[in-house]
């Protein structure tokens, strides 16, 4: 089970996410109705029906989130999180920074990895080098921090020097997406595509493109008390009607199912219903290039916030199930600015308000506008249809266009767009979530250049990456927060909630904020 | 007939070569490339390490020089490999393409098994409670979408019977039983339209057949009504049917991609849509082309067939 934060480790630096986060325990992977009180039991073979197929189980580099949802189980870093994103000592014991460059992990005595091999300094700086350009067919991922070089103290100490102060390390590491470590040179003697040599509680038996991977408890694993279950088979079952028959008649255990699909579960017994929030909130991009467009002025974009009823988005599209977001989206530990602050203030509903601040533009009379939005979920065409309705009052004319996915990422990646209804996604820091706003970045050069930019904004930015100090690093974030939530370069919406449907012989599941189903390692079967 | 087998075996190259003309173009035509359905504008990435990526993967070649590298390819046998996976394309082609070959198989085998039997007796019975039976039940299996008849007996086998069939594919030479148990559902499904074309089918050239001279002489002269029916009548109306067949096989190979996506069975039209989903150029253009070879060699099977059932189209 997750371990509490020691006074220890908190004193060394840990937690860049710390207990502020137990407020929202009923969004992080609270069980409605779990049976706690049962003594969990050893054994038992489940089988989860995944959206989609992992398309490689590559350590480094993969772009398909789906990817993860296997890589969490086999492999892992450093440092972990636990269910409401404290950073947790994993292979690496304990750490400290001697200084805003340096981080020094003492790595766990006596961690195998499956091969049998035991995990010393030297992988780790291995691994670490190379998640920097990862083999084909991983890509270089921006969240890769800005290491100059590690070190092999000796064989359980690692030394990483940054080029620069960067705060993104220990959650990159605690992320585990991109950070994974692997043996020394497994690269030159496995097709890692499809094998795979972690440390994680379950071993690859078998990755069978489009279909399934199979994967079993790893007996040697350092936390001695878990996993709990012998088999995990991991079926990629994309229609989610199939999802849905493969549940009902016990072909799989569990599998992650629509708000829509969930609300026609009824009364099923067989079946229990876990929800969460992850980190895909809900937004809409405009582009502000300085071209003229009406909502290059910041007061027809905060006329649009006030405009728009999210609590009517809530409601409509996902049948209550989701909550306002700000910039860093709810759920993420202590960053966040709080949902009243949200409700009350910044993304308050008030239409005579929106108005006013039309006229005050020059728009009273209104404009046209075009709102691409993701075909597929359908939820975000749904919400630029009320958004449209929404809008209409304060006479601006939304065209909605939903583009299947990749011309949609196009048009996304150049900037090809007015307006864009869109889901962000999982970052390991805080910084991640306002990294649109650096002006090196491509999402900015895109979306910006030319028409958006605010120095308080920028240098904000670049000092919560520069701070290491986590009392001052909240106090950047909301105010960095606070400045995207006045001038709305970009308009938050909402983060639903996602549903995990179980068996009930399945238990102890929940749904990781990440999106992954790392909640297996905790989980028993009957 | 060898050389008439030759001569239509030898149109098969420029159909290919047109079709991958075709399919190359299309293809490139989609909005959006693999790195960018790879991204989906999320991870963050820089607009340089994209290009890297398309650099690494040959996208930047001019299209031409892409072109001859995937007929060469084709023509070579060295297919290249998943520009998202790295798996070697001639891999996965070599896992898809059983999986629905064996779909088509067996839809079509239970289509004809009892498809031309109830066409027939539809046929010799005309008028009765069996004939208006098959001829509503066609009408009902032409009209049925098999994406609605797979969810529907999904649903229903595991809501009424809590059984669904196995989730990871289990291969025929591993388990027959379990494989066909597997199976059933989704042939049946995509087998359904091509049951009721034949039996409708069946049933009409049966009818005109059994108004020819030639039956009424074969009766008169005292042959057995079985063997008039069976040897005379059937074999001459099969014809069209055995037509119909040929073609529609190749179109359910193409129409077995929704019912694998319902059913998650990795056969060539999931692999497929997958791949085009993650604009995976490698994969769609040789799955599409391999499709295409199929429904090609299957046109051409039929065409001999033909020949063989009715030598005078030889001569034509």
């Amino acid at each position: 089970m997750d371990h509490q934060l020691t006074r220890r480790e908190l004193i060394l630096g840990a937690g860049a996410v710390a207990s502020a986060g137990l407020a929202r325990a009923t969004w992080l992977g609270a069980a409605p109705g779990a049976a706690a009180a049962t003594a969990a039991k050893r054994g038992g073979r489940v089988t989860w029906g995944m959206t989609s197929d992992p398309t490689s189980v590559i350590p480094f580099g993969a772009v398909a989130g789906s990817n993860f949802e296997i890589t969490s189980l086999v492999y892992e870093s450093l440092l972990r999180w636990d269910r409401r994103l404290n950073i947790q000592p994993a292979l690496a014991e304990s750490w400290q920074i001697p200084d805003n460059k340096t981080y020094v992990f003492k790595l766990r005595r006596g961690v195998k990895f499956h091969s049998g091999k035991e995990l010393d300094s030297g992988d780790v700086k291995y691994s670490l080098e190379l998640q920097k350009t990862p083999p084909p067919p991983g890509s270089i991922t921006s969240f890769y921090p800005k290491i100059a070089g590690v070190t092999a103290v000796d064989k359980y100490t690692v030394r990483v020097v940054m080029a620069e102060p960067d705060a993104t390390m220990l959650g990159y590491l605690a992320w585990g997406r991109y950070s994974a470590v692997i043996p020394k040179g497994l690269y030159d003697r496995a097709d890692l595509r499809t094998h795979a040599d972690g440390t994680g509680p379950f071993r690859l038996e078998e990755y069978v493109p489009n279909d399934h991977t199979r994967l079993t408890r790893f007996k040697d694993y350092w936390r001695p008390e878990l996993p709990y279950l012998d088999e995990i088979t991991m079926k990629v079952l994309q229609d989610e009607q199939a999802r849905l028959a493969a549940l009902r008649s016990g072909a799989v255990d569990g599998a992650q199912l629509s708000a829509d699909t969930v609300a026609g579960l009824g009364g099923d017994a067989s079946l229990q219903i876990l929800k969460g929030l992850t980190a895909v909130f809900r937004e809409i991009e405009f582009t502000i290039k300085g071209t003229g467009k009406p909502w290059d002025n910041v007061k027809v974009r905060q006329a649009v916030n006030a405009a728009i009823n999210r609590q009517a988005l809530i409601e409509n599209v996902y049948g209550g199930d989701a909550v306002y977001s700000s910039k860093i989206p709810p759920g993420y530990g202590p960053w966040p600015l709080s949902q009243d602050a949200l409700k009350l203030r910044w993304e308050r509903y008030d239409l005579p308000r929106a108005r006013a601040l039309m006229t005050d533009a020059g728009m009273a009379g209104g404009f046209s506008v075009t709102l691409q939005s993701i075909a597929h979920p359908v939820d975000y065409t749904q919400n630029a249809e009320v958004i449209k309705e929404q809008l209409k009052l304060i006479n601006i004319n939304v065209t909605v266009q939903p583009l299947e996915i990749g011309t949609f990422a196009r048009n996304n990646g150049q900037g090809n767009f007015e307006w864009q209804s869109t889901g962000r996604g999982m970052r390991g820091d805080p910084s991640g979530f306002i990294a649109d706003f650096d002006p090196n970045s491509s999402i900015y050069k895109a979306w910006y250049q030319g028409g958006y930019d605010n120095k308080e904004l920028t240098d904000l930015y670049f000092e919560g990456l520069h701070t290491t100090d986590r009392t001052k690093r909240l106090q950047i974030y909301r105010r960095l927060q606070e400045i995207v939530l006045t001038e709305w370069p970009a308009l938050p919406l909402v983060n639903p909630m996602i549903y995990f449907v179980v068996r009930r012989r399945l238990h102890d599941m929940y749904v990781a904020y990440e999106a992954t189903e790392r909640g297996l390692v905790e989980a028993w079967a009957e | 007939m060898a050389r008439y087998a030759l001569r239509r075996l030898l149109f098969v190259v420029p159909t290919l070569f047109g079709m991958s003309i075709l399919i190359f173009a299309m293809v490139r035509l989609l909005p959006g490339d693999v790195v960018d359905a790879m991204f989906t504008g999320e991870a963050g990435a820089a607009a340089t390490a994209k290009q890297a990526i398309r650099k690494a993967l040959g996208l930047t070649d001019p299209l031409p020089v892409q072109y001859i590298r995937f007929v060469g390819g084709v023509a070579t046998g060295a297919l290249g490999q998943s520009l998202t996976s790295g798996e070697r394309v001639s891999a996965i082609m070599a896992r898809a393409l059983p999986i629905t070959v064996e779909l088509a198989a067996l839809a079509a085998v239970t289509a004809t098994a009892a498809g031309v039997p109830l066409g027939v007796l539809s046929a010799v019975r005309p008028n009765t409670a069996v004939d208006l039976a098959a001829r509503v039940g066609g009408l009902i299996g032409l009209s049925v979408p098999n994406f609605w008849f797979a969810t529907l007996a999904l649903l229903a086998t595991s809501v009424f019977l809590h059984w669904t069939p196995p989730v990871t594919w289990i291969p025929p030479w591993r388990d027959l039983p379990a494989n066909l148990a597997q199976m059933a559902i989704p042939a049946l499904a995509i087998g359904v339209y091509l049951m009721a074309t034949v039996m409708r089918m069946t049933r009409a050239t049966m009818l005109e057949v059994l108004r020819q001279d030639y039956i009424r002489t074969a009766l008169a002269k005292g042959a057995a009504s079985r063997a008039v029916l069976f040897r005379h009548a059937l074999r001459n109306a099969l014809i069209p049917v055995i037509t119909v067949i040929g073609f529609q096989v190749g179109t359910l190979i193409g129409g077995a991609t929704i019912v694998e996506v319902i059913f998650g069975l990795p056969g060539m039209g999931y692999t497929l849509v997958q791949a085009i989903f993650a604009r995976d150029y490698t994969v769609i253009e040789v799955a599409a082309l391999l499709l295409a070879l199929v429904f090609v060699l299957l046109n051409l099977a039929v065409d001999v067939l033909y020949g063989l059932l009715d030598p005078r189209i030889e001569q034509a």
